[in-house]
């Protein structure tokens, strides 16, 4: 007897694409994450940085007596996770960085970032001089 | 010779015959169809519930998350309102609460008497920095040796869903972390 062979069939058919798109919709989900929460993290640890770097009068300090020892001290002792790079740009040249700093061991393989610019003011006679500060801060990625 | 059957209509040439049938609404393809059908149905039902369930823990932590940030925000870049709040007798008199000095630098007459808050008005501290629905703890470590300086609030006991915002900030002369942990209550 084989009557009603096409009704099953479309149930099975039915079955079939209701699968698909359940497993479908199921991948799409998965991917659904709180994404912002790290840019914003990052945006936040590199103002950080930078303001803390020129509260402490270490940026001056390093720009004016053109030595990075305390600028590659501090990237070192932030968070193991978080890798950065500092460039210090004079005001005459805004191409090349006069002092350039990155966390020793880190490696420029990110692919995402925040970067931050703050200006700053170093003494100098008989007219003080202005800097840019930008500094670069990523998650390290797992060799 | 045979000789036509006068007595069948058009239209019904087999009726006696289908007659004799019945049941047919209970077929078997009928009984898969039904089986699939609750099957589906079932499946759905089930998914649409885990789906909501996913979306409702991704909002909570979203909420968290940006309720960490926005606090830990208004904990460094602000002093508070009033300014002097430190001084104020009690949290009626202090509409927001802030330990900065100046932008990312730690007033530590402000963050003594945050700690001093912690016996008694825990609470109030909460409400203040708008995490009345979690809990939270703040601490302050020297950036150099990860030593505690500072801390407010508690970590509760068993595995709470947490958020933190880790700021970095200058302290007594020290480069300090200013971690901020909210907790599911």
């Amino acid at each position: 007897m084989r009557n009603g062979f096409v009704i099953s069939f479309d149930a099975l058919a039915a079955l079939l694409i209701f699968l698909v798109l359940l497993a479908t919709a199921t991948a799409y989900l998965a991917k659904a994450e709180f994404k912002a929460g790290s840019s914003l993290s990052l945006k936040e640890t590199a103002m950080d940085c930078l303001a803390v770097l020129e509260e402490s009068g270490k940026l001056e300090k390093a720009v004016s007596s053109d030595r990075s020892n305390e600028l590659r001290g501090f990237l070192n002792t932030l968070p193991y996770s978080i890798c950065a790079d500092l460039r210090v740009y004079s005001q005459n040249d805004l191409n090349t960085p006069a002092l350039l700093v990155l966390r020793p061991g880190c490696r420029q393989n990110f692919r995402e970032s925040a970067t931050i610019q703050r200006s700053i003011v170093v003494e100098s006679a008989p007219n003080p001089l202005f800097y840019i500060a930008e500094l670069r801060a990523w998650y390290r990625v797992a060799e | 010779m045979k000789t036509p059957d006068h007595n069948a209509s058009w239209g019904k040439p087999h009726l006696p015959k289908l007659l004799g049938k019945r049941g047919q609404i209970f077929s078997t393809d009928l009984i898969v169809s039904s089986i699939v059908f609750l099957f589906i149905l079932t499946l759905s039902l089930i998914y649409s519930t885990e789906v909501s369930n996913r979306i409702y823990l991704l909002e909570a932590d979203n909420a968290r998350n940006l309720a960490a940030f926005s606090a830990a925000n208004s904990l460094l870049l602000s002093s508070g309102s009033p300014a002097n709040w430190e001084n104020m007798p009690d949290l009626n008199y202090v509409s927001s609460i802030g330990l900065a000095k100046a932008g990312n630098e730690i007033h530590p007459a402000k963050l003594r008497k945050l700690m001093d808050l912690n016996a008694g008005n825990y609470n109030g501290v909460r409400e203040l920095l708008g995490l009345a629905k979690y809990n939270l703890r703040i601490s302050v470590l020297a950036l150099q040796s990860r030593e505690s300086l500072a801390e407010f609030g508690f970590q509760p006991a068993g595995g709470k869903s947490a958020s933190a915002a880790n700021r970095i900030a200058f302290y007594n002369g020290k480069e300090v972390i200013m971690r901020l942990e909210v907790f599911e209550k």
